[in-house]
């Protein structure tokens, strides 16, 4: 047997919660049948379905987190990482081994949901059942990802934010789940096909927590100094642009090919920018990362400077291509039309604030790194180009934060100065407060 | 200068370098630890010591260089690598509502051992640090230093051939201590290499074979304990004469006029008073004994004889004292 799986089964599973478990809910749904005899058999399904909601979404997930976040407080990750099991032994042993008593109690619910009448509305209680469980294993999975992803960055307060991962979710799965169990039979269009509600979700959530689990896998390879390049990172940067790509098709009521280039092109464009920052700050990077980086490529060591680069830089050149290409297919606007959109000069100033964060990183003590870039670029974005549009400047607004209507190429060589300014005076703090290195 | 790999050594690291955000905790690093050693790993806090430990454990990548531990290249194979190591962090945790059979059954399996042997090497391991009564126990009640055992144990279980131990003793009380130098000691014998980071010199000095000193992430001296800083080939003893009721005048001219006739033995030092003579001499027994025989012919009253060999004490603070002090300090 999988060494991590018992172990976590050994805390997990006793004879005292093995008996406790069915027991309880036994009583709970006894008690909740007699309150209401002429609509027990409803009643009993609703709780069923919340129990399986709370106890193996909400608890498995908390539960899930903090097989890692313990690992790391209790200081006992440093003996999993010495150990000969390979990250994806790993990886299974926690998924199901550290959630293995939340699944026995939420699979007890979700058996008394299915065998319930209600669960016939929703059309296949198996797809129903299977799709619950496979998102069950994505909330799962994607807070393992996320812990071992900031378990790599050192503030312990950083590490323990994840627990709202598990909540975010649910706020999107469980409406979901429950329009469906109240028989609302919805068809989305996706690239213009009718595709039947359940067999959507089912395939939705089956593809999504495929993700999550080679995402636990990649970050557990990182954790256990596997190396890895971050080409998983950019399948999923293309995956999540073409997933969220087939909505933007259909509600353009176009099935065009021009129509599906430009949704390609701004859902990638979407994705790049937001993958950027979260990767940009959450990721253990900063000088260190480009030192080491620097010294890969210096070395000509051209793999091992590919297993060196953080998520940021995939997901900002995955931008920058999305922003050309919709520039390219004219659903960018060029400053012509009043509001349009101006991904380049966005993009460039992703840049801006990727140098802004490396200068902060780069300081001979960096505190707080997060925190500054996010107000200088509150400063940047919002308060200066604020100001001047108030004093009645607002083609210098515009100048400063291109989604100001205004000139597009203007803006686009002053969102290149920017980042130019601020990647250069990040790479001459590095130069400086690591100069010392070099001489000595 | 890099190491030359043999197939003697144990551990070769060259060149290695890391950085923490503002700091080089290690720079340009280079040594080897010979097979069936144990190593002394002395320096003051903030020398990097740790960091050395954890990147030789694969716990850290570090910027540059390279680290071979019994032939694997630990960079590039570090689950390889953990086969063939045993770690013990300084601070290091256990699964508190486990028991320690639990626990050590749990380290061998992570070290991917048959579950044939699980049983027999959970009780070998158990046998050696005393723990036998506690296999039971749960590891939360447990006193430190029977948890210190305990985690001694996790790192041993699967007969690494090179065991890292981070500040082993601490938390330990004096009994526990005797007993860990001993098991050190037994292991050494039984060939296992093993590398001991810890500030309590006097019980590195009974079971060290070899000392690595650091400051400031660099190595400033790296040789095997006895070995001397006089030429290859030569010692030192020292001799304590009866100094009391005047025999101490004038020692030290009667001391010279009777090695007169030796050729290659020196009077290193003197101290009259007190009647310590150091002398350095070739190694070999027959200028031992024809040292010992000039010295009664001169009816020198000796009351001891015996070869000099600084400790590790003495001979960190030596290195301290020499090596330059002007260099970075890591975290």
């Amino acid at each position: 047997m999988n060494p991590e799986l018992r172990r976590n089964l050994w805390l997990e599973i006793t004879t005292h919660r093995l008996l406790a478990m069915p027991v309880i809910l036994g009583l709970a749904f006894l008690a909740l049948a007699a309150v209401d005899r002429p609509n027990a058999a409803e009643h009993v399904a609703w709780l069923g379905l919340a129990g399986f909601t709370v106890l193996s979404m909400f608890w498995g997930a908390r539960l899930a987190g903090q097989s890692i976040i313990d690992e790391i407080t209790d200081k006992t990750w440093d003996w999993q990482r010495l150990s000969t099991l390979g990250p994806w032994t790993m990886t299974w042993g926690k998924l199901f081994g550290a959630t293995a008593f939340s699944w026995y109690g939420g699979i007890i619910c979700l058996v008394v949901f299915l065998a319930s009448p209600v669960a016939a509305k929703t059309g296949s209680p198996i797809k129903f059942g299977l799709a619950l469980i496979l998102m069950a294993i994505m909330m799962h999975a994607a807070i393992i990802a996320a812990a071992l992803h900031v378990s790599r960055n050192s503030a312990a307060a950083h590490r323990r934010s994840i627990g709202v991962l598990p909540l975010l979710l649910l706020f999107y799965v469980v409406p979901f789940a429950m329009a469906r169990a109240w028989g609302q039979k919805d068809s989305p269009s996706w690239y213009g096909l009718e595709i039947d509600g359940l067999n959507f979700l089912l395939a939705s959530a089956a593809a999504f927590a495929a993700w999550a689990v080679i995402g636990a896998y990649r970050a557990m390879c990182q954790s256990l100094a596997v190396r890895t390049a971050p080409f998983v990172w950019l399948a999923f940067l293309i995956f999540v642009t073409a997933y969220a790509a087939g909505f933007g098709v259909a509600s353009n009521g176009q099935n065009d090919d021009a129509a599906s280039g430009r949704s390609l092109a701004l859902a990638g464009w979407m994705t790049g920018v937001m993958g950027c920052y979260i990767m940009l700050f959450t990721e253990a990077t900063g000088p260190v990362a480009v030192r080491r980086i620097l010294q890969k490529i210096r070395l000509q060591q051209w793999q091992r400077a590919l297993q060196e680069l953080p998520c940021w830089p995939v997901a900002w050149l995955f931008a920058l291509v999305s922003a050309m290409l919709l520039a390219a297919s004219g659903a960018a606007g060029t400053g012509s039309d009043e509001g349009a959109f101006a991904p380049i000069p966005w993009t460039l100033l992703v840049a801006r604030d990727i140098g802004i964060f490396l200068f902060f990183a780069a300081a001979a003590k960096p505190k707080r790194v997060v925190g500054t870039t996010l107000v200088y670029m509150l400063l940047l974005d919002w308060i200066v180009p604020g100001l001047l549009g108030a004093m009645g400047f607002a083609q210098l607004a515009g100048l400063v934060f291109p989604l100001v209507p205004g000139d597009f190429w203007a803006q686009s060589a002053s969102a290149l100065a920017q980042a130019a300014l601020a990647v250069w005076l990040a790479w001459r703090r590095m130069q400086i407060n690591f100069a010392s290195y070099a001489s000595s | 200068m890099i190491p030359g790999n043999t197939s003697s050594d144990a551990v070769r690291v060259c060149n290695l370098s890391f950085e923490y955000p503002g700091v080089r905790a290690l720079d340009n690093v280079s040594f080897v630890v010979p097979r069936g050693s144990v190593t002394a790993l002395v320096g003051p806090n903030g020398a990097g010591k740790t960091t050395l430990l954890r990147c030789m454990a694969a716990l850290e990548q570090p910027l540059e260089g390279e680290i071979e531990v019994e032939g694997v290249d630990v960079l590039e194979h570090p689950r390889e690598c953990h086969r063939r190591i045993g770690y013990l962090s300084d601070f290091f945790g256990l699964y508190g509502a486990l028991t320690v059979r639990q626990c050590l059954s749990y380290a061998a399996r992570s070290q991917g051992m048959a579950d044939s042997g699980i049983d027999h090497a959970v009780t070998n391991v158990a046998a050696r640090l005393n723990l036998m009564p506690k296999l039971g126990a749960l590891v939360d009640n447990l006193s430190r230093g029977q948890r210190q055992r305990v985690a001694i144990g996790q790192a041993l279980i699967h007969s690494p051939a090179l065991l890292i131990l981070d500040e082993p003793a601490s938390g330990l009380d004096p009994e526990a201590r005797h007993e860990l130098a001993g098991l050190f000691q037994h292991l050494r014998d039984s060939g296992m290499t093993l590398i001991v980071s810890s500030h309590i010199l006097a019980e590195l000095d009974q079971y060290s074979t070899h000392m690595l000193v650091m400051r400031g992430g660099r190595i400033v001296e790296s040789r095997a304990l006895g070995e001397s800083s006089l030429p290859a080939g030569r010692i030192r003893v020292r001799v304590e004469v009866n100094a009391s009721a005047g025999e101490g005048i004038g020692l030290s001219e009667r001391m010279q006029t009777a090695i007169t006739a030796l050729a290659d033995t020196e009077m290193q030092s003197s101290d009259d008073q007190n009647g310590q003579i150091i002398f350095s001499l070739p190694a070999d027994a027959s200028a031992r004994v024809a040292l010992l025989r000039a010295l009664i012919n001169a009816q020198i009253p000796v009351i001891t004889f015996t070869d000099e060999r600084e400790n590790l004490h003495e001979s960190y603070l030596r290195t301290m004292k020499s090596a330059p002090s002007n260099q970075a300090s890591a975290p």
